[in-house]
């Protein structure tokens, strides 16, 4: 009964009563680590699926992000330490030099984010050295960089190469996304994937991990 | 804000003519109406006018209506009324504020949606736009597109009325009848599904067309089928096709003032004969080609012009409109009968347009093609959105909300996006995403996604059915009228 309300809380986008839903959850005595895996996360799986398919606005999947964080925020203190979170890795994100657009961007991270990724997000204007240096100091699983304009999207080649000198560019999954990006401009440059929208990012990524 | 589709509130006005022209046009037509008179081929609206003080002529059949006569057939008629549906959600609100599309008619042929190809129409393609219809939110009264050419002839009207009343719970507008028995049968049948006549009356199911012969003339038939209709409550299309440079004069005024003479006219006979009986203003222009001087054709902006001036009058006359609004002279579905099949409707539904007809078809209203039904209905979704406007108050400023974001923030993250996104025309159709992600889902065209679309609602959506017995009682009546022809209307007569 909690798990179906928790999953129907962020189905709903009910950002209201989210935290009384989540609350009473914990006091119930159901573990937080299902309340987020099979509650909450179960919620965004299934919006995610209705905009994959069409039928869900952004703004929608946005807000049910945004009512799964507020719940994970309250059950994650009670998780115990060294449980295992089934944690999915790191992912650094960053949108190029030269480039301010963050949208999409901040979306993939929100989504990512519920889904089990760790996310470290740079913001907008990020130098290839400090994608590079973040990737390598957090040993990123994944490296995500995003432009909106043709002009600087030429800032992504330099992030792979960045990645080659450092000596990590095969342990490292890289995806490029917005506007400008294409699944030949992403095979051209040497990146592992690109994707339309952050449904297609979680996809990609979840795939290419998987195969590591 | 009103849900986009059904029900859509009116909110943005324009206004075409001046107070002064407006005057102009409704002496013109008084004038026209007194001096040169009408041609009415219905010895019952003739006797009605003459006992009621107009100066008739029965030799010629000509009927000179005086201005009192027209002003108590103004003030007789209802201002607002209900095109009602089988059920109360499926109703038209005809009370000035709201804005509805209607599919069209008649027309003989019909783009098979499997095969592709242009063959004569049957039932069958009616039953699948009264589904569309029943469907589709945009769309708010069925009308039947097509006329099946499998049954025989003097009742295709009632195959078509059959169709509406099983298949949808819209309302359904009758194409024009032009028998006073075939009227009666039609009534009989909207009868028997709402429970009564007295019941029909209240909630009239159906509506029907009474097409005026421009200039200036009344069909025998068709006004005795009207006059019946009127008895029983049916509200009834007053529908003027003037067409400017052959059957009306080429300036565009003369065709509104005949245009609105023809109107007042049919209207002052009927209001005679059945007081308070709804009608609707409802004018279609079609300019002439001037190449050919064939059917120039719906989608011009003369037509724009002349059914936003009707649409006009009929405000001032208080009477709900129809006007003509979707028609195209195309012949395939392309960039012509987009921008045909826009403008028109645009302008008469900004200048203040009720019920907004002709979704569905090509080439002047006679072919049939589902693709185009479902394009049009995007484009009616748009019209509607457009005239919703938007509201201005403290929630739409939202200005604590852009104080607390502030510059450079975003949006997309809001409650408040999320709370009035819905607001927005969402296109079902119309493709939005970039080029890439277009063409790696498959690079479909508009007409492919709309050829699927309806396939899929065909074969999905399922309209709540009659009750059985009334059904197969629909039916047998129909087959009844199948064995022999109705008499002849009275225009044949004398």
């Amino acid at each position: 009964m909690h798990l179906t309300r928790l999953k129907d809380a962020v189905v709903n986008c009910d950002l209201e009563n989210v935290e009384s839903i989540t609350k009473s959850a914990l006091t119930a005595g159901v573990d937080p680590l299902k309340a987020i895996q099979e509650g909450l996360a179960k919620g965004i799986r299934e919006v995610g699926d209705r905009y994959g398919r069409g039928e869900a606005y952004l703004p929608e999947l946005v807000m049910a992000a945004n009512v799964m964080s507020k719940g994970v925020a309250i059950l994650e203190p009670s998780i115990p330490k060294g449980a295992d979170r089934g944690g999915l890795g790191k992912v650094v994100l960053g949108t190029v030099e030269g480039d301010i657009h963050d949208i999409g961007k901040s979306l993939v991270g929100t989504i990512l984010g519920t889904a089990g990724f760790d996310i470290i997000d740079l913001g907008v204007d990020v130098p290839a050295g400090k994608l590079v240096e973040t990737s390598v100091s957090n040993k990123a699983k994944i490296v995500g960089m995003s432009a909106l304009m043709t002009t600087t999207m030429v800032h992504m080649p330099d992030v792979i190469a960045g990645l080659a000198a450092k000596g990590v560019r095969k342990g490292t999954i890289v995806m490029v996304g917005g506007a400008p990006t294409t699944k030949e401009w992403a095979k051209e440059i040497g990146a592992d994937a690109q994707a339309g929208d952050a449904v297609e990012g979680l996809a990609l990524a979840k795939d290419l991990i998987s195969r590591r | 804000m009103a849900r986009i589709g059904f029900d859509t509130e009116r909110k943005l006005r324009l206004k075409i003519m001046t107070r002064e022209e407006e005057d102009a046009i409704h002496w013109a037509s008084l004038n026209l109406l007194w001096k040169t008179g009408m041609k009415i081929y219905s010895k019952e609206s003739l006797q009605i006018l003459q006992q009621s003080g107009a100066d008739v002529d029965f030799s010629k059949k000509l009927a000179r209506i005086p201005e009192h006569l027209v002003h108590e057939g103004l003030k007789r008629l209802p201002k607002a009324f209900d095109l009602c549906g089988r059920t109360k959600e499926n109703d038209v609100k005809l009370d000035g504020r709201h804005v509805y599309f209607s599919t069209d008619a008649t027309g003989v042929a019909t783009y098979d949606l499997e095969t592709g190809a242009k063959r004569g129409s049957t039932k069958e393609d009616v039953r699948k736009v009264a589904i569309l219809t029943d469907y589709l939110p945009g769309v708010a009264v069925f009308n039947p597109s097509v006329t099946p050419l499998e049954v025989p002839a003097h009742t295709h009207t009632l195959h078509e009325l059959e169709v509406g009343l099983n298949y949808t719970q819209k309302h359904t507008m009758v194409e024009a009848v032009f028998i006073k028995d075939e009227a009666e049968v039609e009534i009989k049948m909207a009868s028997l599904v709402v429970g009564g006549e007295k019941e029909l009356r209240r909630r009239p199911l159906i509506s029907s067309i009474m097409c005026c012969i421009c200039p200036l003339t009344l069909d025998g038939g068709a006004m005795d089928a009207s006059l019946t209709f009127a008895k029983a409550g049916v509200p009834i299309h007053l529908m003027s096709m003037p067409q400017a440079g052959t059957t009306a004069p080429i300036t565009l005024a003369s065709d509104v003032a005949i245009s609105n003479a023809e109107i007042l006219g049919s209207n002052t006979v009927i209001q005679l004969a059945a007081p308070g009986a709804p009608v609707l203003y409802s004018t279609v222009g079609s300019p002439m080609d001037l190449k050919t001087g064939g059917y120039g054709g719906g989608g011009r902006p003369e037509t724009a012009l002349i059914n936003s001036a009707g649409v006009q009058m009929s405000k001032r006359y208080g009477m709900p409109s129809s006007p003509g609004s979707m028609g195209c002279m195309a012949k395939v579905i392309g960039p012509q009968i987009g921008h045909e099949h826009t403008l028109v409707p645009l302008t008469v539904a900004l200048v203040g347009g009720d019920l907004l007809n002709g979704i569905g078809m090509l080439e002047g209203s006679k072919v049939l093609s589902f693709e185009q039904l479902m394009i049009d209905h995007e484009i009616a979704t748009a019209v509607l959105r457009l005239i919703s406007g938007f509201t201005v108050t403290d929630e739409t400023l939202a200005l604590p909300m852009v104080d607390r974001v502030g510059p450079r923030g975003n949006f997309l993250q809001e409650p408040h996006t999320y709370k009035h996104m819905k607001e927005h025309w969402d296109p079902t159709l119309s493709d939005l995403r970039p080029y890439d992600v277009w063409k790696a889902a498959g690079a479909e065209t508009m007409e492919q996604v709309a050829k699927r679309k309806a396939k899929e609602i065909l074969a999905k959506h399922k309209p709540v059915p009659l009750d059985p017995a009334v059904s197969k009682q629909l039916t047998q009546m129909v087959s009844e009228c199948e064995k022999k022809p109705f008499p002849k209307g009275t225009s044949e007569q004398w």
